[in-house]
């Protein structure tokens, strides 16, 4: 009996240290809470309208893990997000064959500004801080160009495809959980274990023989495929173009990365986790909107949800 | 049949010649010995041989061809393989993910075959170090087991020719036993080996020849088949003077005065009840196999780490220790060991470091007098040597050697009531030894108390007054240095492990 219970407590202490523990205790406190004040939480159209509205965090919230995982940052993947939503708005059109184009050239442009991002980071090794602060003002700047203001068009079925569903499971849920695999796969392959080395220590990783400088560049575009996705679900529910649309999602998705106890120097944690703190910091904004918080506290008692989060983090990780 | 031959290499580092047209070559199935003072430009020469630095002139031919590795993992697929002396390890992954970091066994589909490796880390660590979990995180392990990793992470790439810079500064005599016998075993097999270390026994017990580098220049090879293994031979051409090691340095009985009392001092889990008197000019070391709870004890004093239990007195006064500026007020200083993390900020100058403690302790003058303060910071680069073309140098552009002098050179103006030195000589040359040590010497002449802890008794033996040896937290001897031997030093440590 004595070695079961001890096999039992070593299983608990394990779990408990998962880097995943947090995150899910934060999401389910934040469930709750949320439950409490809004009690028709779990009806299906709730689930799925709350869904649809947080999968763009969650996604690029996902790509932005994964780039500070690789020990950078990237400041550019708000401005990001309105330059692929502009594009898409520019050049979709009600033909099908036109609209496949103009999803792949969307794309295209994503995978490149995450390339060009990555390229300065690691080969010109410019501070990732400094470079994609500058190059998120250069993708705000092409966006006011394409877009100087909101309009365009993406056709309605982009919108129908999106809120698509059979019971709770909408296509934006389809799309996470997708990505997750992806990148679950992706875990299993030596680029998975080097972006974490290189996190981690990056000299040490280029003294064991790995090309850290592929790796950072891999990241990048790893981060802005999670991002380019997140684009595209905006615009499949903004069914329009706005060049100041993504702008907050940088640092909310740097937010949502920390609360899901990735440590910002790299190396250490999850994207899954990650993708939890994503939906821990949109339930705060529901839970202030049920909480019938003025709202001109709203963004104060938005702050001090996310510093207790974060102090909650920095607690356990002292254990 | 020469394996390796480097020809005329030259490196600079900024205003820095690491190197200067210098030579090495290695025989086949032969261990080189590579000797030098810090900064002797070894290091710089296995990076380059490695591919970890570009050589900016010469020329490396290996197995009779001129290679041009650029990176470490075009040495390694030619077979190269090194140890290094700062470690190659990432904190973040376990141990078996570190060993086959870079040489992953992958699937035909490009997925990682973990259990595979998995087995293949098992294997080589079993060789080595088999108490190790291939499964622990490698930031979990101690000094010694990362160091033991290190080598194993180097073994298991299966090396034809293998670079050991520093492997045993970190490790007891038992595992460096056990090293050695594996690289007499692959020696066998056909292996080459640079070996660097700066214990004149180990290179004289494993090397069949010794090439020596002073300020990156050959200064001699010594040739063990033909040769003799000749210590002062060898301690001549390393520093181009001759300086013996075996003089124990002479001193005065201390002055009578009670300088420091530490009353069943307790810290979980490492210390446990540790009473002892320091005299003020009395040296006090603290011996003990490795890991007993010696470094702990130092920090606790310096205020770094929290005391549960027990008092310290500091002249009949009791300080708190409940942050290292309670115990920098009271004049007690701490020189850590270990630079690269602790005691020197890198990323600044030789200046701004010496003068950091002055500034913290916010005497004086509000506005710094710079003037005064230079011409002190390169008076005392000259007392300790300190090789630099410059004080305002930045302190990773420094050696190892001169590193750990300029953490003590923070300290010596201020004139320490009592001087913490953990491991103060640790991977540091014969010349910076003797300074160092000759000047803890002059401290204590004036009247600072004195507590060394060091991994190698021998410099506890030279210098100190009074032993303590420490086993798992607590002081089981207590021995006064006079007519005592490295060997009574260890009976006494291991005689209680038993």
């Amino acid at each position: 009996m004595e070695g079961n219970t001890g096999i039992i407590k070593t299983q608990m202490r394990a779990f408990i240290r998962h880097e995943v523990f947090m995150p899910t205790a934060l999401l389910i406190l934040m469930i709750i809470i949320n439950v409490i004040l809004q009690p028709s939480f779990f009806k299906g159209r709730i689930i799925r309208s709350n869904l649809a509205t947080f999968t763009p965090m969650m996604l690029v919230s996902a790509g932005q893990a994964i780039i500070i995982l690789s020990g950078k940052l990237d400041l550019s993947v708000g401005t990001g997000i309105s330059l692929i939503n502009c594009i898409l708005a520019d050049t979709m059109s009600d033909r099908l064959g036109n609209s496949i184009l103009a999803i792949l050239l969307a794309l295209t442009v994503a995978v490149a500004a995450g390339a060009l991002n990555g390229f300065i980071v690691a080969y010109l090794k410019l501070p990732a801080l400094i470079a994609t602060f500058a190059t998120s003002a250069v993708w705000l700047g092409i966006s006011l160009f394409l877009r100087p203001q909101p309009g365009g068009y993406i056709p309605i079925w982009v919108n129908k495809f999106y809120r698509f569903h059979v019971g709770i499971f909408t296509t934006s849920l389809f799309m996470v959980v997708a990505m997750m695999m992806i990148w679950f796969a992706v875990r299993k392959r030596k680029i998975g274990r080097y972006i974490y080395a290189v996190g981690s220590d990056s000299v040490s990783a280029f003294e064991s023989g790995i090309n850290t400088k592929r790796t950072i560049l891999t990241a990048y575009i790893f981060g802005w495929i999670f991002t380019f996705l997140a684009s595209f679900t905006i615009s499949a529910q903004m069914s329009s173009g706005d060049a100041y649309m993504g702008v907050p999602f940088t640092l909310n998705s740097v937010a949502a990365v920390v609360i899901g106890g990735v440590v910002l120097g790299g190396g250490r944690g999850s994207v899954l986790g990650a993708v939890f703190g994503a939906v821990v910091l949109s339930l705060v904004v529901n839970i202030i909107y049920y909480a019938d918080v003025p709202s001109t506290f709203q963004e104060f008692v938005k702050g001090a949800i996310i510093v207790v989060a974060l102090m909650l983090i920095r607690v356990y990780r002292r254990r | 049949m020469n394996i390796l031959e480097a020809n005329n290499i030259t490196k600079h580092f900024g205003g820095v010649v690491a190197l200067d047209k210098t030579n090495f070559t290695c025989q086949q199935g032969k261990i080189v010995g590579l000797l030098g003072s810090n900064g002797s430009g070894k290091s710089t020469m296995s990076r380059i041989i490695n591919g970890t630095y570009k050589a900016d002139e010469g020329t490396i031919k290996y197995k009779g061809a001129t290679v041009f590795f650029q990176s470490p993992m075009e040495a390694s697929d030619a077979g190269i393989s090194m140890v290094y002396q700062n470690l190659s390890l990432v904190p973040d992954l376990t141990v078996w993910e570190n060993i086959v970091l870079g040489r992953e066994a992958v699937s035909r589909s490009g997925f990682l075959k973990n259990q595979n490796s998995k087995q293949l880390a098992q294997r080589y660590t079993d060789t080595l170090c088999p108490w190790i979990d291939v499964n622990r995180e490698v930031r979990s392990l101690s000094p010694s087991e990362l160091q033991l990793v290190e080598i194993v992470k180097s073994l298991a790439r299966n090396p034809e020719f293998l670079i050991l810079d520093e492997p045993t500064a970190a490790l007891e005599k038992t595992h460096v036993d056990v090293l050695f016998n594996l690289m007499r075993q692959l020696k066998k097999d056909g292996v080459s080996m640079i070996f660097i270390s700066h214990r004149l026994q180990e290179v004289k017990e494993i090397c069949d020849s010794v090439v020596v580098f002073r300020n990156g220049r050959n200064a001699g090879t010594i040739d063990f088949e033909k040769e003799e293994k000749d210590e002062n031979r060898i301690i001549h051409l390393i520093t181009g003077e001759i300086i013996s090691l075996v003089d124990t340095i002479k001193r005065e009985s201390p002055f009578s005065q009670v300088r420091i009392k530490v009353e069943n001092l307790s810290s979980r889990p490492k210390l446990k009840d540790i009473s002892f008197e320091v005299r003020a000019g009395e040296i006090l070391g603290i011996s003990g196999l490795q890991g007993q709870g010696q470094e702990e004890l130092m920090l606790a004093l310096a205020g770094f780490t929290p005391v549960e239990s027990g008092r310290v007195l500091i002249d009949g006064e009791t300080v708190k220790l409940k942050h290292p500026r309670n115990a920098i007020q009271a004049g007690m200083f701490l020189v850590p060991g270990n630079r690269q993390t602790e005691g020197i900020f890198l990323g600044h100058s030789i200046f701004l470091n010496v003068i950091y403690p002055q500034a913290a302790l916010r005497k004086g003058p509000w506005k710094m007098r710079m003037k005064k303060l230079r011409a002190q910071c390169s008076r005392i680069c000259t007392e300790l040597a300190i090789k630099s073309p410059s004080i305002h140098l930045l302190a990773h552009q420094l050696s190892g050697g001169n590193q750990q002098k300029v953490v003590v050179a923070n300290w010596l103006d201020l004139k320490p009531k009592v001087l913490l030195l953990s491991d103060p000589a640790k991977g540091v040359d014969v010349q910076a030894k003797v300074d160092l040590y000759d000047l803890v010497v002059t401290l204590a002449d004036e009247g600072t108390a004195v507590i060394i802890y060091a991994s190698d008794n021998e410099e506890l033996l030279r210098v100190c007054n009074r032993i303590l040896v420490v086993y798992e937290g607590s002081i089981v001897a207590d021995v006064a240095n006079e007519n005592i031997t490295e060997k009574d030093l260890v009976n006494a440590a291991m005689r209680t492990a038993q």
